[in-house]
């Protein structure tokens, strides 16, 4: 069974069809790529699946269960974490705290046992900072634990968000666009970064990426759509050489 | 010291400010007594919208409200209901009793009406919600002034006074305890988080529905416990007193704070308690300053806004700052 599944997904705001009878599914543990020119939908992919818009008609299941119900917070809470093409950090939280709230889920002390510290409120807490420090320690980020996140360099910031969603312990993470606005270098570290992530917390990965060299670099599968429509899907060779892909790009000057 | 053992101290010290404010009460004229009762109760109140406002990013208007509810709720409690259940209580060490129990009475109802007024912060945000929170504050005192077994326009008189300085202090002990601990615990980092992006606090699990409820629902609570304060003391309640201008008091003392600073919000109601009395006493080319004081109270503001926009405190990290201070002793 895949780990996800779009079934005939679509999605349409007034008369445009954002998506449009999308079906796709995504493998445990695959590191794939959604690619498409601007406006193609593949961000509204992703509010898809994490329920920040439902779909017009379709279904979406994760892990064989259907998600289309769920709030956006439960299906956070189901596996799916991701990061977001305009950074949406907690800016006026420290470094440490916004990875914080990714424990908020699971903490079993709620509101009286946090007030009184109660039972192992205070074990409890220990283990979550814990767990951060290792988390920022295995990101090059340790340091900047007491940061305000509003503060940190861009980098830092891509960096953060996607620590962020790793401390949500999901089974699927989704990155928009993470290599936007960063130098070669910084582009060649990120997908390392990707790759090691993968492989280390097992986890699958969805990609959506303007940079070819990225996408190409990383991906094992890409699917690639055009207003609303995927019109291809394989391996980067497949789709590079794919004419229906190459039309599309070339028809879109920007690429 | 441990970590546990830290809080509780706090609030041990709180406690015992309280008992001290209570045994000099007696030697200080009625008219001192009155500020000082006012600012601890506006510390109560602007603590607690700082939840709302500060913590969770909400904007609400309607604090004045809660505080109706909750010094209606009670009077009601103890002028009406402490009787039968305990006979004459005043003068009597069960007073305190009768009190407690009010003030939990009112608290309580004012929680109830604030999951009402929480549910359209679901779907309102910014100015909408203002307005919406501002409608409700009116709604309440109109519909009061309307029902004559709460004495209308009149308000209830005669109440007993009950509000002593260890309860006002003792309370606002409570609710520097809770909310610092609250908005310091993993728990509590949901509030901040809706405050700072509700898109990404929801893609990370947390449920923004429970945090905005559970914001309006604790504010509402410490409101009406201090309009219940605020009655046993006053004696009198009147729907005027909690007026659109009482909810804008309390926002200023926010704002001016600094939102999210507890300690800068208590400040700031103390602040802005005592000088508009300690400028009412002056007088300028012969003109009484009373007649414009709250004309200058308003240019004092703005000056205030113009120049430091985050608050008195906002965006200063008193932790880093006694290290600081604390590093520099020890060279
Ligand atoms: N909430 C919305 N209301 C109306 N239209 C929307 C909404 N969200 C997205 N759209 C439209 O849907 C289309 C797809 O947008 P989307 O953001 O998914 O594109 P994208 O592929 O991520 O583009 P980019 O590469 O620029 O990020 C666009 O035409 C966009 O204007
Ligand atoms: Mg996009």
């Amino acid at each position: 069974m895949s780990l996800l599944a779009l079934n005939n997904v679509t999605i349409r705001f007034g008369g445009l069809t954002a998506v449009g009878n999308l079906t796709e599914t995504f493998e445990q543990g695959s590191l794939s790529g959604i690619i498409g020119p601007n406006g193609a939908g593949k961000t509204t992919v992703f509010n898809l699946i994490t329920g920040v818009y439902d779909p017009t008609e379709g279904g979406i299941t994760f892990g064989g269960r259907d998600i289309v119900p769920l709030k956006p917070y439960q299906i956070a809470n189901v596996g799916i974490a991701r990061t977001f093409q305009n950074i949406r950090l907690f800016g006026g939280m420290t470094v440490s705290d916004n990875i914080r709230v990714a424990f908020n889920n699971n903490a079993k002390s709620g509101l009286f046992a946090s007030v009184m510290q109660l039972f192992n409120y205070q074990r409890e807490e220990e283990n979550y900072h814990k767990q951060i420090d290792h988390l920022l320690d295995m990101f090059g980020m340790l340091d900047k634990r007491n940061e305000m996140a509003k503060n940190l360099n861009y980098g830092d910031q891509r960096r953060l968000e996607i620590v962020r969603a790793l401390a949500c312990k999901p089974k699927l993470l989704l990155l928009d666009e993470p290599a936007a606005g960063m130098n070669p270098t910084e582009k060649q570290e990120l997908m390392k970064l990707i790759r090691y992530i993968r492989d280390t917390f097992n986890i699958a990965i969805i990609l959506i990426e303007h940079d070819m060299k990225v996408v190409m670099g990383i991906c094992e599968r890409i699917t690639v759509i055009d207003y609303g429509h995927k019109i291809a899907v394989g391996t980067p060779e497949e789709v590079k050489s794919n004419p229906k892909v190459i039309e599309a790009y070339l028809g879109e000057p920007a690429h | 010291m441990s970590k546990v053992a830290r809080p509780y101290l706090f609030l041990l010290v709180g406690i015992i400010v309280a008992f001290g404010l209570s045994a000099w009460a007696d030697g200080i004229n009625p008219y001192d007594q009155r500020i000082v009762m006012n600012i601890g109760i506006n510390m109560i109140l602007a603590a607690s919208l700082n939840l709302i406002n500060g913590f969770t990013g909400q904007f609400s208007l309607g604090h004045a409200g809660f505080m109706s509810i909750g010094a209606y709720g009670a009077a009601i409690f103890t002028t009406m209901i402490a009787p039968g259940m305990f006979g004459e209580v005043a003068g009597t060490g069960m007073q305190d009793v009768a009190l407690f129990m009010g003030l939990l009475f009112g608290g309580i109802i004012s929680a109830l009406i604030g999951v009402l007024v929480g549910i359209p912060s679901l779907r309102l945000k910014g100015d909408y919600l203002a307005i919406v929170t501002l409608g409700f504050g009116e709604i309440i005192r109109v519909i009061i002034q309307n029902i004559p077994s709460l004495g209308g326009s009149l308000g209830i008189a005669n109440i007993p006074r009950y509000t002593t300085f260890f309860w006002v202090f003792f309370i606002v002990a409570i609710v520097v305890f809770f909310i610092q601990q609250l908005t310091k615990s993993t728990y509590g980092q949901g509030f901040l988080a809706v405050r700072d992006d509700e898109i990404a606090a929801e893609a990370m699990g947390v449920n923004t529905t429970r945090y905005k409820v559970e914001a309006f629902v604790i504010g509402a609570f410490f409101a009406g416990v201090a309009g219940g304060l605020y009655g046993h003391y006053n004696e009198l309640i009147r729907p005027a007193d909690f007026d659109f201008l009482k909810s804008v008091e309390i926002i200023v003392m926010v704002i001016l704070g600094g939102m999210g600073s507890t300690y800068g919000v208590l400040f700031a109601a103390a602040l802005l308690t005592y000088v508009p009395e300690f400028l009412r006493g002056f007088e300028l080319f012969g003109v009484k300053f009373d007649s414009f004081r709250m004309s200058i109270y308003s240019l004092v503001l703005i000056i205030l806004m113009l120049t430091r926009p985050q608050g008195l405190f906002g965006g200063i990290d008193f932790k880093k700052l006694m290290k600081k201070e604390i590093k520099f002793g020890n060279r």
